[in-house]
């Protein structure tokens, strides 16, 4: 019985591994080629597409025997949407987005289509993409820079990027610089040169900015500069008296040149030359004359053109003669062969022909505000100088102080600041000295050491001055002859610059009109008379060579008196003020000399 | 295994009475082959294979199958026998696809355990035939394990293991014929197996039914139903003959 048990019990096991077991296998051929065709269209004009501000993206995807499985959007890496519509739209708010340049992309999902298991388990699909440039541009338009400036045929050519973003309306091109500015527009986005027809020279500057539909213009224009010489005188020279020729540079830009004008600072309005002659370089102009100088313009004056921004200007001075800085009491000695002259609180002694400094001496005394002033003699042999409350005597040669006087000393009173000082050969010393009301005026003889004269009269504005042998005295208008007691009038009335005195001979020359009449110093009796073509004024005899020269209106004139004729001519300015000693010139601040 | 482990212990309880009634007749143990009539599993099949998009195909469809019987036999004054039986069968259905992309397969796995009482009444016959004709009345345990798995190239695979119960009743009204062949008896018997049963349930909770989703969610019923035909081989517990069993 328990064998039974166990036997039933072995076989109920061994049965039941005996259960069904189900089996057998379905394989289906399936050609694994996916055909893909189809479309992906999104409502973007180009493959490069500009954007700004908002923009409503519609897409369409179409497979044609697929299932879409999805749709995404991208904006590069950065997921706009997802979706699994085969038409669907995004707003592309651009805004969020810095300025740049990115890819979009749409990318669908399908199935393969081939049938399969995987295919229809959706483990086996087809992604499909297509790509466009997106240029996200908000705000206003960058500007273009400006590539090139340079000449080209005689003009002058700017040159810029084109603009390639959308949306342009125009360019615009500003010069600024010298007189002004000017702008044009240029409507044509493909235009990238704009020939600057006015453009002769100078530094100017080109900026362009660009101007979008919606009228924004570039915020950050590049300002491009451009430098050429501008045409100058180069040099002027004289011809003669009256003309000067001047040459000058050219610019290159000749088919921008409208013309040349030379003009100068005495009659601006009037062009002295005007020449439309690029390649001319020399001009024959009129010459203002010697004691000033002149300042002559060379006006370069381009073609109107669009960005004419006017002439463009480079003057020049010209000065007749030689530079050199004239003295106060500027004076020369013959006996020495030196100028004397005064600066500041020195006497300064210049060689006679070079005109090199040989001696320089200062005067101090406890009156700072004293002028010093120097006597020097026709003859150059007495030389005084005086700053208050002195009076020394020099050595022409060396200029030291051979003697030193107290002026209280010379006049025989209480004396203030000298106005005027002058010497004669023989040592006779005139004082003119002004205070309050009146002016004083003393002569004093060093030989016989006298006071040979002691005047006053009310307040005289003209310099007094003594005759080289110390018997003429001009002073108020009146000369005055020494008779050896008194002073005489001998001619009045006469104003300084219309006298002269003989540095050598006795003589006393008054100038009345074209008259010249030469009185003796000696006993006061007209010796000679003689007429000249012009009516002369500050007249001066050179107590180097005893010519006389004075001026009228705009020439000056030296004569020889020995023969009464005229020698030269020289055309000054008028109203300069110029000194005749030893056969030079002198103006303020040139000389010329007469050989 | 559980319900194996029922199935044994019913087993031996009734063993052990008619031990102690002092009756004991024969053991038979037998071995047939039996269709069934599985309409809603079919139906549950078909609507998977609608479903996945791709040529299933059905390789198995419950077909018929072995099943596997022990009987334990007393002898009435009359000649006739009553008992108790065990039976267990099985089938099963297959549903598949494979392409070069991979494969998809659903197993559905049927099993039956039925232990009920038997009662048969004796025939002489001619010839040294005996004939039995015998009705079963059964306790109907089933079981269905669901399997599903989907392999695709380059994705790996996935896979579904689910195990469903049954409870129902089974009647086997049968003929027998049998002839002494030494001291043991070799029979052929013939009937039919009319089942009734509640719809699966999952094993984890009775109160998740498996329905067919394509024929409006209705409960899927095991029909175990169909013909049986099997041998066996009868050996006799009666003192001689006990002692030729050993």
């Amino acid at each position: 019985m328990k064998y039974i048990l166990k036997f039933s019990l072995l076989l109920c096991f061994c049965l039941a591994a005996c259960e069904f077991t189900p089996d057998g296998r379905h394989y289906e051929e399936v050609d694994p080629t996916v055909v893909v065709s189809g479309n992906i269209d999104l409502n973007l004009a180009a493959d490069t597409v500009f954007i700004q501000g908002n923009v409503s993206l519609k897409y369409n995807v179409a497979l044609p025997g697929k299932t879409l499985v999805s749709t995404r959007l991208l904006l590069g890496e950065r997921l706009l949407k997802e979706s699994h519509l085969h038409v669907d739209g995004f707003n592309f708010i651009s805004t969020n987005y810095s300025n740049g340049t990115y890819q979009l992309k749409l990318e669908a999902t399908a199935n393969s289509g081939t049938g399969s298991l995987a295919d229809v388990m959706g483990a086996e699909g087809i992604v499909v993409q297509k790509t466009w440039v997106l240029i996200i541009h908000n705000g206003p338009p960058p500007a273009v820079p400006v590539t090139n400036i340079f000449e080209r045929d005689g003009q002058l050519v700017i040159q810029w990027e084109k603009y390639k973003l959308p949306n342009f309306r125009e360019y615009r091109l500003l010069k600024e610089g010298g007189g002004g500015s000017k702008s044009i527009v240029i409507t044509n986005q493909n235009t990238t040169e704009w020939i600057d027809s006015s453009y002769v020279g100078n530094l100017k500057f080109y900026i362009l900015t660009v101007v979008d539909q919606s009228n924004k213009e570039s915020p950050d224009p590049q300002r491009r500069s451009f430098n050429a010489s501008v045409p100058a005188i180069i040099n002027a020279y004289y011809n003669d008296d009256t003309t000067i020729s001047i040459s000058y540079s050219t610019t290159k830009f000749r088919n921008n040149l409208n013309q040349y004008k030379i003009r100068r600072d005495a009659d601006y309005q009037t062009d002295l030359v005007t020449s439309s002659d690029p390649l001319n370089t020399v001009a024959v102009v009129p010459f203002n004359g010697f004691g000033a100088e002149t300042e002559y313009h060379l006006i370069t004056e381009p073609k109107p053109g669009a960005l004419y921004t006017g002439y463009e200007q480079r003057s020049f001075k010209v000065q007749y003669g030689w530079a050199f800085k004239s003295y106060k009491d500027f004076h020369y000695g013959k006996s020495a062969n030196a100028y004397y002259g005064v600066v500041d609180n020195k006497v300064v002694m210049r060689d006679g022909a070079s005109l090199n400094i040989q001696r320089q001496k200062e005067f101090t005394t406890n009156y700072l505000t004293a002028s010093l002033r120097l006597a020097v003699s026709p003859d150059g042999k007495q030389i005084y100088a005086t700053r208050y409350p002195y009076i020394w005597q020099l050595d022409p040669a060396t200029l030291e102080v051979l003697h030193t006087y107290a002026i209280s000393y010379i006049t025989g009173e209480a004396s203030s600041d000298v106005s005027s000082f002058t010497v004669s050969n023989n040592g006779r010393l005139a004082i003119q000295e002004r205070r309050s009301y009146y002016t004083y005026y003393y002569i004093y003889d060093f030989q016989s050491s006298k006071l040979l004269l002691k005047q006053q009269t009310n307040n005289s504005s003209e310099e007094a001055g003594i005759s080289q042998d110390g018997n003429v005295f001009y002073h108020s208008e009146r000369l005055h002859v020494y008779n050896g007691a008194n002073w005489e009038v001998l001619y009045s009335p006469v104003r300084k610059d219309h006298i002269a005195y003989h540095p050598s001979e006795p003589w006393v020359i008054v100038f009345e009109d074209q008259t010249t009449s030469v009185y003796s110093t000696t006993n006061g009796t007209k010796l000679t008379e003689f007429s000249t073509s012009l009516p002369l004024s500050d007249i001066m005899i050179d107590p180097a060579t005893g010519y006389l020269g004075g001026h009228s209106h705009e020439f000056y004139h030296l004569y020889d008196l020995s023969s009464g004729k005229q020698i030269r001519k020289i055309k000054i300015i008028e109203q300069s003020s110029i000194s005749l000693l030893n056969n030079r010139l002198f103006s303020n601040d040139r000389y010329l000399p007469l050989q | 295994m559980n319900k194996t482990i029922i199935l044994a212990t019913g087993f031996l309880l009734i063993f052990g009475a008619a031990v102690r009634a002092q009756a004991p007749a024969e053991i038979r143990l037998g071995a047939g082959y039996g269709s069934y009539s599985m309409g809603d599993l079919e139906a549950l099949q078909e609507n998977s294979m609608q479903g996945i998009g791709v040529n299933i195909k059905a390789t198995e469809r419950f077909p018929a199958y072995f099943n596997y019987s022990l009987r334990y036999l007393f002898k009435s004054k009359v000649d006739d026998h009553f008992g108790v039986v065990a039976e267990m069968g099985s089938t099963g259905g297959r549903i598949g696809y494979a392409d070069y992309s991979g494969s998809y397969r659903e197993d559905q796995l049927l099993r039956y355990r039925r232990i009920g009482v038997v009662v048969e009444s004796y025939r002489a016959l001619p010839k040294g035939f005996d004939g039995w004709l015998g009705c079963e009345a059964s306790l109907l345990f089933s079981k269905l394990i669901y399997e599903g798995e989907i392999s695709l190239t380059g994705a790996g695979s996935t896979s579904e293991h689910y195990t469903f119960y049954a409870l129902g009743g089974a009647v086997q009204p049968y003929l027998a014929l049998e002839r002494k062949i030494g001291f043991i008896r070799l029979g052929a018997q013939a009937g039919v197996c009319l089942s009734l049963s509640e719809g699966f349930s999952l094993k984890e909770d009775r109160n998740i039914k498996l329905v067919n989703p394509g024929k409006s969610s209705e409960e899927v019923v095991p029909g175990w139903s169909g013909w049986r035909l099997s041998m066996y081989v009868g050996v006799p517990l009666s003192a001689g003959s006990g002692r030729k069993e050993n």
